[in-house]
């Protein structure tokens, strides 16, 4: 209690997690069972394609709805056992369609042969669920072409290690997704950016460029990445394609890599799992593994009052139940004590400024906050530079009064996104 | 999966610094202390009467103000004890209890609570409740009429309103040291020049008070009054008297750096300081107020949205 009085409440410089060679490594069992999302709401079954019962191949594309080009890769050979609506953060609406694995491993051709030909069209129809989480529609922009291509091997957020063991285990499928990335995009130029401390040691092979970024969080941010490599700033709100820019991440690069090397999807993903003492592992599963059979193979158990988080302690998402699956950007696993929770208060803000001073983007939070509170978002994105932000969750941590700022951001993005949306409907 | 352990679901970021107003508001009574003790120690008991009921009677008008709004208690977070101990370490030890408990009312119900409580007062509380005050019963804070029963065996004339009657000749008998240690006539706890600095540094060690404030303050302080020496060395005290006497130390580090009122980004803050600290001098040499730090930090809360809205340029906002 008295040592409380003696502590400097700010500002925290935090560190990535640095890869180090001792880390547990471990592959759990192949499970029985998996869970897939599918980006696509079901309101209406009459439009589903698939029914449980039907039988999928391992590396085949499930295009659940009639009249949606959405799509996801079967994991495992095996049946559907069930496709339901799922709510997902934010009220988010997607599909979930579970599988059991049955008989015999078969791989579907599908990809084998699409693969022969290394085009936008193959990656759009089959890299749209690879792991490391690659957005095809990026790649390609419509009204202007990509000129350089940022490939990450930051960590996407604190504690996880998973982009530093890709680089450094997949460094092979990771120069072939590079060069796959190069032809399909035309960039002239593709730098690879790495944390400074990890900068040592990588080979002239990988065909890039190799730069090294800042090892303080959130560097790993692209409008602060491209900062910070190209010393050009991204006009906020807007995609980086609009300065022909694209971020994939190292894994994404790596699975891609590989997917064409093997004329075989690539389905394995490195998920960093940190229990609540801190243990770190780092294991291999295919996406659409439930948690649940992560969780088991580390011999984690989940206590009530626990948190489970997918992605890092800044950025991440609360799961409710571990009967959720390992997705493709799912870099990292947490399970945080009851003890470590924090909670939010409803104390209004003192204007201490903290987070004005540790946001990375120069937000104006102080009075950002007041206006996000009180619903005017218009205000907040027009003067107050809500678009700006990177969602790097700095704020949150530093501020003394506890407002959920964070949570009041990304609340603030999603309404006007959804406005957005409307807008243009309704024109 | 009904035998599945019940999670808790919330939202990132997932850890937190452990900051808290209640810690920043226990920082800020601790910080006060060593000034308050040697205030009692020198006023003797009515100075300990004056500052208990300072306190007290903040956080009741705190808690009956929460009552009649029909609002959160905040009574917990410590405010209103800060405000109640910074108050009192302004006043003079021999005020009567009614305006100390008037002097409460001011700071936290017309100063703060009115305004919606903490954190949305556009003056710092103490300060609205002191010029309330020092304009109600200008006799009562008189410092030389107040404190004519003490003899503690230096010279028991208040510094500044000696300068400002008879001019520096009056105030050479003061030695800095003394000063500092606050061997002056004054209020309960502003004279403690040495103890409050202590508290102002270790609030800034802290991260409570941003040190571009007390600094950019201390240092405008210091050099439009050693302008005034310099121009008329008998009339004008020098940077270092100015630097001592009155409130100028709590008010660099207890009045001016207050969250509500004061600016957060750099450049706001030098000039809120800077101006703050010319204000000071330019009241005492040439207004009429022989302390001019009341009102000086008065007028920089007033301009501080306008200078808090230099601030650098968020990433990829176009011009
Ligand atoms: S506003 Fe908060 S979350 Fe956004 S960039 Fe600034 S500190 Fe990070
Ligand atoms: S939002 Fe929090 S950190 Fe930012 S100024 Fe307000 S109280 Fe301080």
């Amino acid at each position: 209690m008295f040592r409380r009085f003696f502590r400097r409440n700010s500002p925290p410089r935090f560190s990535y997690q640095r890869l180090i060679a001792e880390i547990a490594t471990a592959l759990p069992a192949f499970p029985g069972r998996w869970i897939l999302f599918c980006d696509h709401p079901l309101d209406r079954s009459d439009r589903l394609r698939l029914k449980p019962g039907d039988r999928v191949a391992t590396g085949g594309k499930l295009v659940p709805f009639i009249d949606s080009p959405a799509y996801v890769i079967a994991p495992a050979t095996g049946v559907i056992t069930a496709i339901e609506p799922f709510l997902g953060d934010f009220g988010r609406r997607l599909t979930r369609i579970d599988l059991r694995t049955d008989g015999p491993e078969t791989i579907d051709p599908g990809f084998t042969e699409a693969a022969a030909e290394v085009s936008i069209e193959t990656l759009r129809a089959w890299a749209g669920d690879l792991p490391g989480g690659l957005d095809p529609t990026a790649l390609t922009p419509p009204d202007q072409p990509i000129e350089t291509l940022l490939v990450s091997a930051v960590e996407a957020d604190l504690l996880s290690v998973s982009a530093q063991y890709v680089l450094k285990t997949r460094t092979d499928a990771v120069r072939q997704g590079i060069e796959i990335l190069r032809q399909v995009t035309g960039a002239k130029r593709v730098i690879l950016a790495v944390g400074r401390e990890s900068f040592q040691g990588l080979g002239g092979h990988l065909h890039a460029e190799i730069r090294a970024v800042s090892g303080i969080y959130p560097a790993s941010a692209p409008a602060l990445m491209v900062k910070e490599l190209l010393g050009r700033q991204v006009p906020a709100g807007a995609p980086l394609a609009k300065l022909g820019l694209a971020v994939v991440s190292v894994e994404a690069a790596a699975s891609l890599g590989r997917s064409f090397a093997e004329k075989r999807l690539a389905l394995e993903k490195i998920v960093t799992v940190v229990d609540r003492d801190g243990r770190r592992s780092l294991v291999t599963v295919r996406v659409g593994t439930p948690v649940a059979e992560i969780f088991e193979a580390l011999g984690i158990r989940l206590g009530a009052g626990d948190r489970l988080i997918a992605g890092g302690p800044m950025a991440g998402a609360c799961l409710f139940t571990d009967d959720h699956p390992v997705r493709p950007d799912t870099h990292c696993l947490l399970v945080q004590d009851p003890a470590a929770v924090t909670h939010c208060s409803s104390d209004p803000c003192i204007n201490c400024g903290e987070c004005v001073r540790i946001c990375p983007t120069h937000v104006p939070i102080n009075m950002l906050v007041r206006l996000l509170e009180t619903g005017k978002y218009d205000i907040a994105a027009d003067e107050y530079d809500l678009w700006s932000c990177v969602d790097c969750g700095l704020c949150s941590y530093v501020c003394p009064a506890r407002i959920p700022i964070f949570q009041y951001i990304r609340l603030a993005k999603h309404e006007l996104a959804l406005r957005q949306v409307a807008e243009t409907e309704n024109v | 999966m009904s035998d599945a352990p019940k999670l808790i679901v919330s939202h990132a970021p997932f850890l937190h610094g452990g900051g808290s107003i209640v810690v920043r508001n226990g920082q800020v009574l601790l910080a006060l202390i060593p000034a308050a003790i040697c205030g009692m120690l020198r006023w003797g008991v009515p100075a300990l009467a004056v500052i208990a009921l300072s306190v007290s009677s903040a956080m009741a008008w705190e808690l009956i103000f929460n009552r009649i709004s029909r609002r959160p208690v905040t009574i917990g977070d410590g405010n209103a004890a800060s405000l109640g101990l910074v108050l009192a370490l302004v006043l003079p030890a021999t005020v009567p209890w009614w305006m100390v408990v008037a002097g409460t009312f001011l700071a936290v119900v017309i100063g703060k609570e009115i305004y919606g409580g903490i954190g949305a007062n556009p003056f710092n509380p103490v300060v609205v409740s002191v010029a309330i005050l020092g304009i109600s019963w200008k006799g009562y804070m008189d410092f030389d009429a107040m404190l004519l029963t003490y003899d503690p065996g230096f010279v028991m004339m208040e510094p500044l309103t000696a300068a400002k009657a008879f001019g520096t000749e009056a105030v050479a008998r003061f030695s800095a040291f003394d000063l500092l240690m606050g061997r002056q006539a004054g209020a309960i706890g502003a004279p403690f020049g040495f103890w409050l600095i202590v508290g102002g540094i270790y609030l800034v060690a802290c991260g409570v008070v941003r040190w571009e404030i007390p600094a950019s303050f201390l240092a405008a302080v210091a050099l439009v009054a050693a302008a005034f020496h310099l121009s008329n060395p008998q009339l004008y005290a020098g940077p270092m008297f100015h630097l001592l006497t009155g409130y100028t130390l709590i008010g660099a580090f207890f009045l001016a750096p207050e969250d509500s009122g004061s600016p957060v980004n750099f450049w706001p803050m030098l000039i809120y300081g800077g101006a703050g600290g010319l204000m000071t001098v330019l009241i005492r040499n040439i207004g009429a107020y022989p302390d001019g730090v009341i009102y000086a930090v008065l007028v920089i809360n007033l301009i501080n949205p306008l200078v808090d809205k230099i601030r650098p340029k968020a990433l990829g906002r176009a011009a």
